[in-house]
């Protein structure tokens, strides 16, 4: 019964994003090129609240200050580059949201990623792509428990949004 | 909105502040990327577990096996430290935190600030939880370092060496993405995929005898 | 004689993964032939619809209305085609 008259569809339109894979080797050059220059892969949850990351190959002229101001402009670039891609793709807009699940949602799993990436250290790009990256085994351990946790939070987040089970019982 | 980033860079060059130049010049790019290729990493989990689909999964299996190649020519040649962080039940605990804040939050910390530049504002709470929970985890870090130890920091070259730790990183990522391949290719027709959700179609189909899965 | 009808979907500030599951749900519940217009507001979640429409193949149609909404159009295929499980 399966499958008789399945193919790919033409498919008709589209967003005008880059593929997956161009961003992944964007991503990974970036992270070469981040090492050669700082010593370090990059890392975000650390410049989110404030600890002066220490880079080998840098010298700030302003001490512990510039680093913690070169964080905080790593991320604000971060945001604003981001907007800048949306606003050039013509997609940028204010999304408001008409529920209550996906703010206590995010502010939740938000809370916990926070802790989680002082204790792993790091988060999936400091601590897993950096640490993979620097032939790390901390790296591997955190990104085979992040997985696992992911798949646990992915289902817990459907059970919330109760679409795991809305036709249960009809 | 280049030209006030391009002002932004040249008032910290002025300011005689190079790395904050550059860091933010930098953030520019990654947040550029990241938004128009659409990359998350919560999506790679998802997509193959709901539904089956492979693309974002492989997708970070190559950007993983791109980072490990040149991060690793960098340490090799010029000797760059990298992340090389102690490993340990911290690491453990650390990740599965995070792991389970990502599924919830549908976010990692990365895109959580990309799609805040989107305007997508309900991702300005996952910031502040990550604020938040950053500093509570400050503490707890530095609870369980003084009770429980710092880990060991273990460099898979200095065990392996370089030939086969590099060959072994890039096996476990090719296996990765074939095996999402795979995973991919067996599924089709059965939506949705998931556990969770094939139970919906079942209920749904009230007295369809086989299931999804 | 059939009638073919069109559902409308607004999910223009839902977030990944509730605009596939929708649509899919919007689908399931659609006669064959019938059209389901889901109105999305993340470029993400259209490329997450197109590609499981186009794994499916489920012919549809997309259109960036430019300003952070894409309206996707899915016809759901007589038979099986459409991906549905008996």
């Amino acid at each position: 019964m399966m499958g008789s008259a399945r193919g790919r569809a033409k498919p008709m339109g589209s967003e005008s994003g880059w593929s997956y894979l161009a961003g992944a080797v964007a991503f990974g050059l970036a992270e070469a090129l981040f090492t050669l220059w700082t010593g370090r892969t990059i890392g975000i949850t650390s410049h989110l609240i404030g600890i002066p990351v220490a880079f080998p190959r840098l010298s700030p002229g302003g001490g512990r200050g510039e680093l913690v101001v070169a964080g905080a402009l790593l991320v604000a670039g971060i945001v604003c580059g981001a907007a800048l891609a949306a606003m050039w793709g013509g997609e940028w807009r204010l999304r408001l949201p008409r529920r209550w699940q996906p703010p206590a949602l995010a502010a939740t799993g938000g809370f916990l990623m926070g802790v989680g990436a002082r204790l792993a250290p790091g988060c999936n790009v400091g601590g897993v792509i950096g640490g993979i990256a620097s032939s790390s085994l901390q790296g591997w351990v955190e990104g085979l428990f992040m997985l696992a946790g992911a798949l646990l939070g992915i289902k817990l987040a459907l059970r919330a949004e109760s679409l795991g089970s809305r036709h249960r019982s009809p | 909105m280049v030209v006030g980033a391009g002002v932004v860079a040249a008032a910290l060059l002025l300011a005689g502040l190079p790395v904050a130049a550059g860091f933010w010049v930098f953030g520019f790019g990654v947040g550029y990327v990241v938004q128009r290729s659409r990359l998350c990493f919560v999506g790679a989990v998802r997509d193959l577990l709901l539904w089956r689909i492979p693309s974002l999964a492989r997708a970070v299996a190559l950007l993983l096996a791109v980072s490990l190649v040149g991060v690793a020519a960098v340490q090799h040649f010029t000797g760059a430290p990298g992340n090389v962080f102690p490993v340990g039940w911290h690491t453990v605990v650390g990740g599965l935190l995070f792991g389970l804040g990502m599924g919830l939050a549908g976010s990692c910390a990365l895109t959580t600030l990309v799609r805040l530049g989107e305007g997508t504002a309900v991702y300005a709470l996952a910031l502040a939880g990550l604020v938040g929970g950053g500093l509570i985890g400050l503490v707890l870090r530095a609870w369980w370092t003084a009770r429980l130890g710092a880990g060991t920091v273990v460099f898979l070259p200095d065990v392996l060496g370089w030939p086969l730790s590099l060959l072994a990183g890039l096996a476990v990522l090719g296996g990765i993405a074939l095996a999402a391949g795979l995973a991919g290719t067996r599924a089709r027709g059965r939506w949705p995929a998931g556990a969770s959700a094939s139970r919906t179609a079942k209920g749904f189909r009230a007295g369809a005898a086989g299931g999804a899965g | 004689m059939i009638c073919v009808a069109t559902h409308y979907l607004d999910l223009a500030d839902e977030v990944c993964p509730v605009p596939l599951l929708r649509v899919q749900e919007a689908l399931r519940q659609a006669a064959a032939g019938d059209t389901v217009v889901a109105r999305l507001g993340h470029a993400r979640a259209v490329r997450n619809v197109m590609e499981w429409a186009e794994r499916e193949g489920i012919s549809f149609t997309v259109r960036d209305e430019r300003g952070g909404t894409w309206q996707v159009s899915l016809r759901k295929n007589g038979g099986d085609a459409g991906g549905v499980r008996p």
